[in-house]
């Protein structure tokens, strides 16, 4: 063990003090009182509100569209941050510093530009009529919504990791007569995993919890299954009696999925990191 | 039979944008109004209600959350033939994009007042309490309904109203929420999880 002295931010027990009141007072209360909120029923109204056919299928569609999101935003990300840090090319910084607009840009307004461009008489929505897809009110604009969303935080992972490695890394591989393919999967990859399952997890859980621009894209239809889980919360909040537990319900299941999914991806990359070591 | 625009947002192939009753005020209006009038039209026969109703939302193209949602969706995004509207977003509509929408008034509908009041914790609170009051008793001066009636809601001054009747169709039968036995029992009747929205709409 280190001596005290040699830490740069002295006092563990005033750090940690902090630490654990701030993440008390932000996050752990807030998600306590969803949990006490959800505990004004019996556990079969319970059940009831959370296995309604509506419910199950907002389940279905958060996660779905959010996963398919996550991976697209994975492939993308991956070759915007490879082409911003391995190559040199006019408007570079411009395309750099853009990335993070979709953090700035209110979500309501993202949504509403997206589905007006995508829908039938928008200008993406007809190339996209032309081969058979209808973009805006289909589970096809949920997914294209959370993929704006969630791209930023995929690049933005990727970026130092690839700044990190290298290109004589991969130069080295060749010359060693590795083949391409066998240098990305070998050489590039593992050094990109913890940071893939970083910068997926982040999508994954921005779409799973996305509430303004999916309501005006998707149609919201329970039939067509876009309807997804942050709009039947707010069905259950908006209805003139205001139903907050029901509301509470719904949100302490879509925590303990989300949870579950983060923890299975940590879990992940804890086992990389391990391995590589 | 007469029929009236109500029977004609049945028919195969309109397709139909009005907001969802679960999650937007406006759309309960929207439900109640065809309701009444399937209730006038069926005399009271509820299995034949339900059935009406069943088809008109098998027509229903988008659901926004909201009624501002699903006029941006009709106007903005040209989506679906046909808009359930509030009238002064229908009349607004039809002033800002002249020539392009056409109002049909049906033969019968719901009248929505939104209620307006001096709510006394508030104003002590506030120390407000004269000019709140002021204004409640202003906008039902000649001047403020006149105003009103300028941005296309109804005066509630009958005689002013009368004034606008070139803007407003005066015929339309209106029915009022209390038809329902107020917002509670409406509620409870049409809009809760497994009241007759869900099973009109599910089935």
């Amino acid at each position: 063990m280190r001596k005290k002295q040699n830490r740069v931010i002295p006092g563990f027990g005033l750090t940690m003090g902090i630490t654990v009141t701030t993440l008390s007072l932000l996050i752990l209360l807030p998600l306590a009182s969803v949990l006490i909120r959800s505990f004004d029923q019996t556990p079969a109204e319970f059940w009831q509100t959370i296995t309604r056919s509506n419910v199950i299928g907002a389940f279905r569609t958060s996660i779905l569209c959010a996963l398919l999101a996550a991976a697209i935003n994975c492939v993308f990300g991956l070759i915007l941050a490879w082409i911003l840090v391995r190559y040199d090319f006019p408007g570079k910084r411009l395309m750099d510093g853009m990335i993070e607009l979709p953090f700035a840009l209110p979500t309501a307004v993202a949504g509403i530009t997206l589905t007006k461009m995508y829908s039938d008489q928008g200008v993406l929505g007809q190339a996209l009529n032309r081969i058979g897809i209808q973009g805006s009110y289909t589970r096809v604009g949920l997914v294209i919504a959370l993929v704006f969303l969630g791209f930023p935080f995929v690049v933005r992972s990727f970026n130092p990791v690839l700044q990190k490695l290298p290109p004589s890394c991969d130069d080295a591989a060749l010359t060693l007569g590795a083949s391409k393919s066998f240098t990305f999967r070998h050489v590039i990859l593992p050094e990109l995993t913890p940071a893939l399952l970083t910068g997926f997890g982040l999508a994954l859980a921005r779409g799973i919890g996305e509430y303004g621009s999916v309501t005006y894209i998707s149609g919201n239809s329970a039939k067509n299954g876009t309807q997804v889980v942050s709009y039947v919360i707010m069905q259950k909040l908006n209805s003139g009696s205001a139903d907050y537990v029901g509301a509470a319900s719904i949100a302490l299941v879509l925590l303990a999925i989300s949870f579950l999914l983060m923890f299975f991806l940590n879990l992940v990359q804890w086992l990389a990191a391990r391995r590589t070591r | 039979m007469v029929t009236s625009p109500w029977d004609d947002l049945l028919k195969e192939g309109v397709d139909i944008i009005t907001p969802d009753p679960k999650s937007s005020g406006g759309a309960c209006w929207n439900f109640l109004a065809a309701w009444y009038y399937a209730d006038q039209q069926y005399g009271g026969n509820e299995a034949q209600i339900k059935e009406f109703m069943s088809a008109l939302y098998a027509n229903v193209l988008v659901m926004d959350s909201g009624a501002r949602g699903a006029t941006t969706t009709f106007v903005e995004n040209g989506q679906g033939d046909v808009l359930i509207a509030w009238e002064n977003e229908a009349l607004q509509t039809m002033a800002d994009y002249p020539g392009e929408y056409e109002i049909i008034t049906p033969s019968v509908s719901i009248l929505a007042e939104p209620s307006v009041a001096v709510v006394d914790e508030n104003v002590a609170d506030h120390g407000t309490a004269d000019v709140a009051q002021a204004y409640l008793e202003y906008l039902y001066t000649d001047e403020a309904q006149r105003l009103i009636g300028e941005y296309y809601y109804r005066p509630s001054n009958e005689e002013i109203l009368s004034e606008f009747s070139d803007v407003f169709d005066l015929d339309v039968e209106l029915c009022t929420i209390d038809d329902f036995g107020g917002w509670d029992e409406a509620y409870e009747t049409f809009f809760q999880d497994d009241a007759i929205f869900d099973e009109i709409y599910n089935n």
